[in-house]
């Protein structure tokens, strides 16, 4: 743009570039007294402004980064590093092999081992993992889905048991969900390895047995930020994010368990998007459906199941490859408004998320980003502070309406297992993606570095990237082989047999893979022998 | 127009760019075969020699993608297909960019990439006029939203 023009542009004046939300939500000018105030208090049903009366003033949230990669000893080394520098939660994220339950030397994993979380193919490597690290002090989420969970679950309770912890004093999470958790609801992602009905399947049996063994671990964790962050808007996220719910519900209920024994520990992973006001609303309105949902629809009586207890990571799809440092501002406000919002625990996204798995530079930037947010700005020492605010009040009313509306409709057409192998989810999930490219090549949705405010010359940034090397994955493959080779074949096999009759017939597959577990069977050895029992062949 | 085959490769299951990039695509005339998710670059090589692409058009986000596109690269030559065109695109840091341009990447494009600057590298690729990573930078909006 020539300096004459730019000039001209100043002096008409800048203005934003519409004025709905971004899931199109108009909005006046301003907003006044015409609606009903809120008569709620923070820690009151349905809890749209908190599920504690006292919220930050007692407990801040959780400084919760995901982190994992490489092997287990090396994802052991960066936890106990943030630990150190102040996160108070740990959050251990899988390689893609391991979530899919393949061992590294399986010919898809070849170039995933360790990249984007780490690697786990047997209970030594979980104990590796959580070497020095109290299990009952320290609260842990571990991101994995159905089937693979069951065998994550299994490793992490084996660990426990060898170090004398009871099974009661456990605290943390299984993420567990089969629709949300490997990258979003798409189709193709979630049915190649397992049929959908399988998944979901071995996560309840997964649920149930932690629902009756693990008091305080959740056992299943609705992953809304992976539903968001495939491009679908703030209310879409929560609506899908709600059905998915019910659905996990439903099929709990069905197998006769009272849904105050598991509602309490069921929980929910949600984004915070860069739409300040409209995030925030988006929150107060899901708790104020969560409790209404489960007192009403499900007939909870403990005020607990009727919590809407979520995590929070800052979504990473507004966040650039150019200007990455203006990211760092970003994620700053994404914070402001899950705090605002009254999540449970954040994850803050690093800068470098359009490049690669943070450094430990820009990792301790993400927890120094919450702690000036909890320490210096004040914004912890009263609860819901944008309560009563006509506009928040206003908005989260009609999000309310939109998401419960969307619902309704899922509802109507089946519920949300139905429409996902009609493939409505993927069908929306693909208009979304058009109209957001189509909003970015046009302009009409601004993105400050790369449609608009660009640099002239584009080069590179002179940043420090996180880069795995190739010696570990080939020491990965090493390992697990070696493993192999030094077990008890025939014990492994009795116990491959066990778990491929369980998956066949109807029970409760958890008992299968404990005895695999104990047998020094691997994740990967399990995971063929699920296919094996259902009939289930990979394509690859 | 040209015969453009894509594909994820190993389990990376992130599909958002290979979604859009289709549709630009197939949108600008070009015949696209999307192989979706889940490749081996075995099976991709298979499917080169079935479909005799002009270029071939990996997506990443996460694995290793210097890697990957490596080992893609050796099974087409293996293949006797050492002449097709390769570029990537996805999360990649400046220094995959770098090694990928050296492995002989016809292009590589970061996120945030404009529809124009990737069809206008494509076209040339096909027209033989580059082997390379463009040198010549589009024009960016240095200015406000809209202008």
């Amino acid at each position: 743009m020539t300096e004459a023009k730019t000039f001209d542009a100043y002096l008409k004046g800048e203005r934003p570039p519409n004025t709905h939300t971004d899931s199109g939500i108009e909005l006046d000018a301003s907003y006044g007294p015409g609606r009903a105030p809120l008569e709620e208090r923070p820690g009151e049903y349905p809890f749209t402004r908190g599920i504690h009366a006292e919220m930050y003033r007692n407990r801040l949230w959780t400084r919760r980064q995901q982190s994992g990669y490489g092997t287990p000893k090396e994802s052991n080394d960066r936890l106990i590093f943030l630990l150190k520098q102040g996160m108070t939660g740990l959050n251990v994220d899988y390689d893609v092999p391991t979530k899919l339950a393949i061992d590294p030397d399986h010919p898809l994993a070849e170039g995933d081992i360790g990249t984007v979380g780490t690697s786990i193919a047997t209970a030594e490597d979980v104990a590796e993992l959580y070497d020095g690290i109290p299990l009952d002090k320290v609260s842990s989420t571990l991101i994995c889905q159905p089937p693979a969970s069951a065998f994550i679950v299994a490793t992490y309770v084996r660990l426990a048991q060898a170090r004398g912890v009871p099974l009661e004093k456990l605290i943390g999470t299984i993420m567990n969900c089969g629709f949300t958790q490997l990258v979003g609801p798409n189709y193709q992602a979630n049915t190649t390895f397992y049929p959908i009905e399988f998944t979901y399947r071995v996560g309840l049996d997964v649920m149930e047995w932690c629902a009756s063994q693990m008091p305080k671990w959740n056992l299943v964790n609705i992953n809304a930020y992976n539903v968001r962050e495939t491009g679908v808007n703030a209310v879409q996220e929560a609506a899908f994010a709600m059905m998915v719910a019910a659905q996990h519900i439903e099929g709990l209920l069905a197998r006769g368990i009272d849904i105050d024994a598991f509602a309490p520990r069921m929980a929910f992973f949600t984004a915070s998007g860069l739409d300040f006001f409209e995030e925030v609303a988006k929150l107060r309105a899901m708790r104020r459906i969560w409790a209404r949902m489960l007192k009403e629809t499900y007939g909870a009586e403990n005020e607990r199941s009727c919590w809407f207890r979520t995590a929070i990571q800052t979504a990473a799809l507004p966040l650039t490859a150019q200007q990455p440092l203006n990211n760092i501002v970003r994620a700053g406000v994404q914070t402001l408004a899950a705090v605002l919002g009254g999540a449970q625990s954040i994850h803050t996204t690093s800068y470098d998320e359009a490049f690669a798995l943070p450094t430990e530079a820009s990792h301790t930037l993400s927890i120094r980003t919450q702690q000036v947010i909890a320490y210096e700005t004040g914004v912890t020492k009263t609860v819901d502070p944008l309560g009563g605010s006509y506009f928040v009040e206003e908005l989260t009313d009609r999000l309310e309406r939109d998401i419960l509306a969307l619902m309704d409709e899922m509802r109507a057409r089946g519920g949300y297992l139905q429409l996902f192998k009609e493939r409505y989810i993927e069908d929306a999930i693909r208009e979304a993606r058009f109209e957001h490219a189509e909003a970015v090549e046009s302009g009409a949705h601004p993105i400050v570095g790369v449609n608009c405010f660009a640099d002239e010359d584009q080069a590179p940034p002179e940043m420090d990237f996180f880069a795995v090397d190739r010696a570990m994955m080939d020491g990965r493959i090493a390992t697990v082989k070696a493993y192999r080779a030094a077990r008890d074949g025939a014990a492994v096999e009795a116990a491959l047999s066990g778990v491929r009759e369980a998956a066949a017939g109807e029970d409760n597959v958890m008992d299968s893979v404990f005895a695999a577990v104990d047998a020094k069977c691997t994740l990967g050895e399990v995971g063929q022998a699920f296919r094996e029992g259902i009939g289930h062949a990979l394509p690859v | 127009m040209a015969k453009i085959m894509i594909a994820k490769v190993g389990t990376d299951a992130h599909d958002m760019g290979i979604t859009v990039i289709e549709r630009w695509l197939s949108e600008a005339g070009h015949e696209v075969v999307n192989l979706g998710l889940y490749n081996s670059p075995s099976r991709i090589a298979e499917e080169a020699a079935r479909e005799k692409p002009d270029v071939v058009g990996l997506s990443f986000l996460g694995g290793e993608p210097v890697y990957l596109s490596g080992r893609v690269l050796e099974e087409l030559g293996a293949a006797g297909l050492g002449d097709t065109k390769l570029v990537a695109g996805g999360v990649l840091t400046p220094e995959m960019v770098e090694k990928l341009s050296d492995m002989g990447l016809a292009a590589t494009f970061t996120p945030g990439t404009a529809r124009e600057t990737i069809l206008e590298a494509l076209a040339a690729i096909v027209a033989g006029e580059r082997r390379n990573v463009p040198t010549e930078k589009p024009k960016a909006n240095t200015g406000a939203p809209g202008d």
